[in-house]
């Protein structure tokens, strides 16, 4: 098992948590208003709006005992500040020009790649414990027979 | 694996001589055996009586508003002393911190399943599930993986 860094775990996740920003913005704004011209500027978008949702995650990273519900409410927290400030950066960017089906694109995506993240990381992680567990029958088994 | 035998004059000469190619975890077990078998702690019942335990039946320790406790299969003692103590008293290398709180006899671990975030929840043999902080999963880990060696007894 990796040793938990929390600078390299909070890092990690901003920059999957910019990769879902980039991918909402770039591509369901390319089907839904290709024809709007934006400044280069907002190429920066995605970074800012990732810091901001990875704000409420912070005790996630810092906190030891957090139980695995407080660990969900807290991911679910961040998928909520992560919808709204997607939502809202579109439409003070885009305006009225953003049709509403758009919108409900950009909450499916973001909620889907959030998701699809954490259960990557979790498969990651049980994956580690069905090693250490055959390890542990193994040598469980080894010391019975001894006896 | 050979055992030999010799019987000698006084109780002075007892011991035991370990003959191997390399330290493998199960010569490194049986000489933790031999040096630490027996050991005992003294703790407090329920009813404040003062008892000895055996330190390979401690599941784990753990400390709570000050006081600190052992618990075994089915029993649970307070011990005299800081986690920290008891630590540095009971030399045995199967006893790893589990979290600031907590030291686990990892001898006793049955299974672990992921707490996220690099934490891991462990299974004792009586059931009951400790949390290993991600502080401490990586040595735990590093443990429970080693390599048995190749030679079997």
């Amino acid at each position: 098992m990796k040793e938990f860094d929390p600078v390299r775990e909070f890092l990690f996740d901003y920059i999957t948590v910019v990769a879902e920003n980039t991918l909402a913005i770039a591509v369901i704004g390319s089907i839904f208003a290709g024809n709007v011209s934006i400044s280069f500027l907002y190429f920066f978008l995605p970074f800012g709006l990732a810091f901001l949702c990875m704000i409420p995650c912070i005790p996630i990273y810092l906190k030891e005992d957090m139980t695995i519900r407080q660990i969900l409410w807290q991911r679910g927290i961040e998928l909520v500040v992560l919808e709204i400030t997607m939502c809202l950066a579109i439409w003070l960017v885009m305006g009225d020009s953003f049709p509403g089906v758009g919108y409900v694109a950009i909450l499916i995506s973001t909620a889907f790649f959030d998701v699809l993240s954490y259960l990557v990381k979790w498969y990651l992680e049980k994956e580690e414990a069905d090693k250490i567990n055959e390890k542990i029958a193994e040598h469980r088994k080894k010391n019975a027979k001894k006896q | 694996m050979k055992i030999t035998e010799r019987i000698v004059d006084n109780a002075e000469q007892e011991g035991v001589i370990l003959e191997y190619v390399s330290m493998s975890r199960d010569f490194s077990e049986i000489k933790e055996y031999v040096l630490h078998k027996g050991e005992t702690i003294m703790g407090y019942t329920q009813k404040k009586e003062c008892v000895p335990i055996r330190i390979e039946d401690i599941f784990y320790f753990e400390a709570v508003e000050g006081s600190v406790f052992a618990y075994t299969e089915n029993d649970l003692y307070e011990i005299k002393g800081r986690l920290y103590q008891i630590e540095e008293r009971v030399k045995w290398s199967s006893l790893r911190r589990a979290s600031k709180n907590m030291l686990v006899n990892v001898e006793h671990i049955v299974s672990v399943r992921t707490a996220l975030n690099g934490r891991l929840y462990a299974k004792m043999e009586n059931g009951e599930e400790i949390l290993i902080t991600r502080k401490y999963a990586k040595e735990i880990t590093q443990y429970l993986m080693e390599e048995d060696g190749n030679e079997g007894i």
